[in-house]
């Protein structure tokens, strides 16, 4: 982000919760080079729309984003230059303090997600375990002389389920 | 011709010299309408003042940095009181010198002191043994002050005087635009940002609702059997419509605050302005041997205390 970019935000390119992380970081970055009075009302605005065009499912991040930046626009319109890099110092904390309840909470959707996937692989191989073992049996019982294509079939479909069976568990 | 209609004839020739000669005007009307002024511009700043402090809606955090901004702006309007009062001593100083009539050179240069005095009052620093630096406006001034010194008669030391006393008041009506305006406006978008923080919560609960509304009206239209979901996310939005409904009432009366302080700002500037042209008009009445007319500074004044009033409404 640069003071040319700046004035040609288009609010719609932002959609989820970790495009405004990313925007309010590279708001946040030109602070330090907000050194006349116009830039500093310049970024000040776009801090305020930011606030104004935000929106996300996760309601909790979204609001402490919302409000870091409105807190870093208010500091930056202060006239008291000390009160104003205090109040600035203070904002950048609650963002980062934001981001990272977000990216833990990112990470934990994760991990949730991870842990679901191989319980529901473990379930599918138990379960072929026993398909496998309920056709073996059943091919026991079925003579090639009485169901010659039967037969056949189950064996082919033990064949099928052994295969997917050990690419499940090599998953 | 009998005595007493030689007494009144020879009366009458000499009222009819003074009429030709004529006699210099009542300076007065001129130097009452600056006092005026000069009460309504203390008058109009603690009302901007008195406003900005009622104006709630600051963020508990933001109360300290707030009333600095306040007290910036009390010291930048105190320079325009400084400047009215300035105005109020050369304008008392001018109804003076035109009382005593004289037409000395201790007369224009009592003009030409005030005028130098009410640069000075007005934050304009005029060059001097001790002044290095002296800006574009206060070389005019000063260049003016100096044509006014060597003034031969008091009608032309006002006459000179005034090309000064404009650019005097422009100076002020600009200095008015450079700091009192962008500090009101700082001012304002701070309360408004306030406001909107306290209301976020909902703001972005709506805004995430009315996302699934868009959609869920676009598949209501592909498949009527989706209707339903529609008036669900209706009550929903519905269930933050009154929080939002206060912000809005809350932004509009900062924005109805804003606006206000502002007219009164720019009255200020019309004000100072004709000040200058009832200068120009004082000038004008001292050639013309005629009345002074101070009704058009008299009516902005009237329209300054109409603002004053409307800002300690709201």
């Amino acid at each position: 982000m640069n003071w040319q970019k700046l004035s040609a935000i288009d609010w719609e390119d932002f959609e989820t919760t970790a495009d405004w992380v990313k925007l309010l970081n590279d708001l946040l970055g030109l602070k330090d080079s907000a050194d006349t009075p116009a830039k500093r009302d310049q970024l000040a605005d776009k801090l305020d729309e930011l606030a104004d065009h935000s929106v996300s499912d996760d309601l909790a991040t979204i609001t402490k984003l919302d409000a870091s930046a409105r807190k870093a626009a208010r500091a930056l319109r202060h006239t008291n230059i000390s009160q104003s890099i205090q109040e600035l110092a203070e904002a950048t904390a609650d963002y980062q303090a934001a981001v990272k309840e977000f990216t833990a909470a990112s990470a934990g959707l994760k991990k949730e997600a991870s842990l679901l996937r191989l319980e529901k692989f473990t379930a599918a191989t138990s379960s072929l375990t026993e398909t496998i073992a309920s056709l073996k049996n059943l091919s026991q019982v079925v003579s090639a002389k009485d169901d010659k294509k039967l037969a056949a079939a189950i064996v082919q479909a033990v064949e099928s389920a052994q295969e997917l069976r050990a690419l499940l568990e090599g998953s | 011709m009998s005595e007493a209609t030689h007494g009144r004839l020879a009366a009458a020739s000499v009222c009819l010299l003074l009429a030709a000669c004529g006699s210099l005007p009542d300076a007065r009307p001129f130097a009452d309408a600056t006092g005026t002024w000069s009460a309504s511009v203390k008058a109009s700043g603690q009302a901007l003042v008195d406003s900005l402090r009622d104006a709630g809606s600051v963020e508990p955090a933001d109360k300290n940095a707030y009333e600095q901004d306040i007290k910036k702006f009390e010291e930048a309007w105190s320079a325009r009181i400084k400047a009215a009062q300035g105005a109020v001593a050369y304008s008392g100083s001018i109804a003076d010198v035109v009382a005593a009539a004289g037409e000395t050179g201790q007369t224009v240069n009592k003009v030409a002191d005030s005028l130098g005095a009410l640069a000075g009052a007005s934050g304009i620093t005029l060059a001097g043994p001790t002044v290095s630096v002296v800006s574009d406006v206060a070389k005019f001034v000063g260049a003016q002050v100096a044509i006014v010194r060597v003034s031969r008669k008091l009608e032309d030391a006002v006459a000179q005087a005034q090309p000064a006393v404009e650019s005097i008041a422009e100076h002020l009506v600009s200095e008015s635009s450079q700091q009192l305006k962008p500090t009101l406006e700082r001012t304002y978008k701070n309360i408004a940002s306030g406001i909107k923080q306290q209301y976020e919560a909902d703001s972005n609960f709506a805004a995430a609702v009315a996302k699934r509304l868009e959609q869920a009206r676009a598949d209501a239209l592909k498949d009527p059997g989706k209707a339903g979901g529609l008036q669900e996310l209706d009550r929903m939005l519905a269930a933050v419509g009154g929080r939002l409904k206060e912000r809005d009432q809350r932004l509009d009366q900062a924005a109805a605050s804003y606006k206000a302080r502002l007219q009164l700002v720019n009255a200020l500037s019309t004000t100072t302005l004709a000040w200058a042209a009832a200068h120009r008009d004082l000038a004008g009445a001292i050639r013309d041997k005629r009345k002074v007319n101070a009704a058009e500074l008299q009516e902005t004044i009237g329209d300054l205390r109409d603002l004053i009033k409307k800002v300690r409404a709201l």
